[in-house]
């Protein structure tokens, strides 16, 4: 392998992890509240579809949304099946979801999962990747729908 | 087989390649993306499941459309992929993955969802058109909720 082919396959994989990276820190921003966290994971002109609901455009209703939606509870979301397709300075990807909801003391029981899709574009801009689009496909829950999920599923 | 022997012959991306194999192979049968599944499989490759076999890919695809027929959705998760190279000359590996597969159909009396945990044993090979599976084997170790929904 050339010294070049070589770099170019380091780039490639590289590019992967970070948005793998990208991925997981968007999970970690909702279930750590972290919305500075949330805000590095997105262009400012990102548009997010929540299965079910109008988009959200931009990352400041996007943040709104969210942050209402997990108000008051734990959350983990577990993501896989991860699959990136690069385009030079774009990418599309795709990641399996289960997020389960906690809210302890609802009458009922106290969790919810929601499963679902991911399905991303991002853009490397000055060699960092973020989104620009997200849309949420939810395809099954299990629990108690009574644990409260605000305006939309995150 | 020395570390050096497969740098030579095995590159990160090949890795790369063959880690994702489970999961766009997972990801077709949930999307009904039949070509997908054709991409990722040899075309003689067999998928046994317990006490049954299919020989080819579009035997295992039949079979596999048939059982997925009628759900609302399924969504199988993939994790734990391991890879073993085997064979780094001739392009082999053996891969390793645990699936949860959760299969969902509203209105079935007992429940909507059939969630089966169990594990995929796979053979990889580098062939004409890159690295596919040759040989898929599921052991189901558990299952949970109302088998009505995945008869």
């Amino acid at each position: 392998m050339t010294a070049s082919s070589s770099a170019a396959v380091n780039g490639r994989i590289a590019d992967r992890r970070a948005i793998e990276r990208v991925l997981y820190d968007y999970a970690t921003a909702l279930d750590s509240k972290d919305w500075a966290l949330l805000a590095r994971t997105m262009e400012p002109e990102t548009v997010f579809t929540p299965d079910g609901f109008a988009p959200l455009e931009g990352y400041a209703a996007i943040r709104d949304a969210v942050s209402s939606a997990l108000e008051g509870q734990r959350s983990l979301h577990y993501l896989t099946n991860v699959e990136i397709e690069l385009d030079g300075v774009r990418a599309r990807s795709r990641c399996s979801l289960q997020a389960q909801h906690i809210r302890v003391g609802t009458p009922g029981g106290d969790t919810l999962i929601v499963a679902g899709v991911y399905r991303d574009e991002l853009v490397a801009r000055a060699g960092t990747w973020r989104f620009v689009r997200r849309s949420l496909q939810v395809l099954w829950t299990r629990g108690n729908p009574a644990v409260p999920l605000g305006k939309v599923a995150g | 087989m020395t570390q050096q022997d497969i740098a030579d012959t095995i590159t990160l991306e090949d890795l790369d390649t063959i880690r994702a194999l489970p999961v766009r192979y997972a990801n077709a049968i949930d999307a009904a993306d039949w070509d997908g599944v054709r991409a990722v499989m040899a075309p003689t490759a067999s998928f046994i499941a317990g006490e049954d076999s299919f020989d080819g890919v579009e035997s295992i695809i039949d079979m596999t459309a048939g059982a997925l027929h009628g759900l609302d959705a399924s969504q199988h998760f993939i994790s734990n992929v391991v890879v073993d190279v085997t064979d780094a000359a001739d392009g082999a590996a053996t891969v390793t993955s645990y699936l949860q597969a959760q299969h969902v159909k509203e209105g079935v009396d007992g429940g909507a969802t059939f969630l089966v945990g169990g594990v995929f044993t796979d053979q990889v090979a580098r062939g004409h058109s890159g690295w596919q599976f040759t040989r898929r084997s599921l052991r189901v170790l558990w299952t949970e909720g109302n088998p009505a929904v995945h008869p």
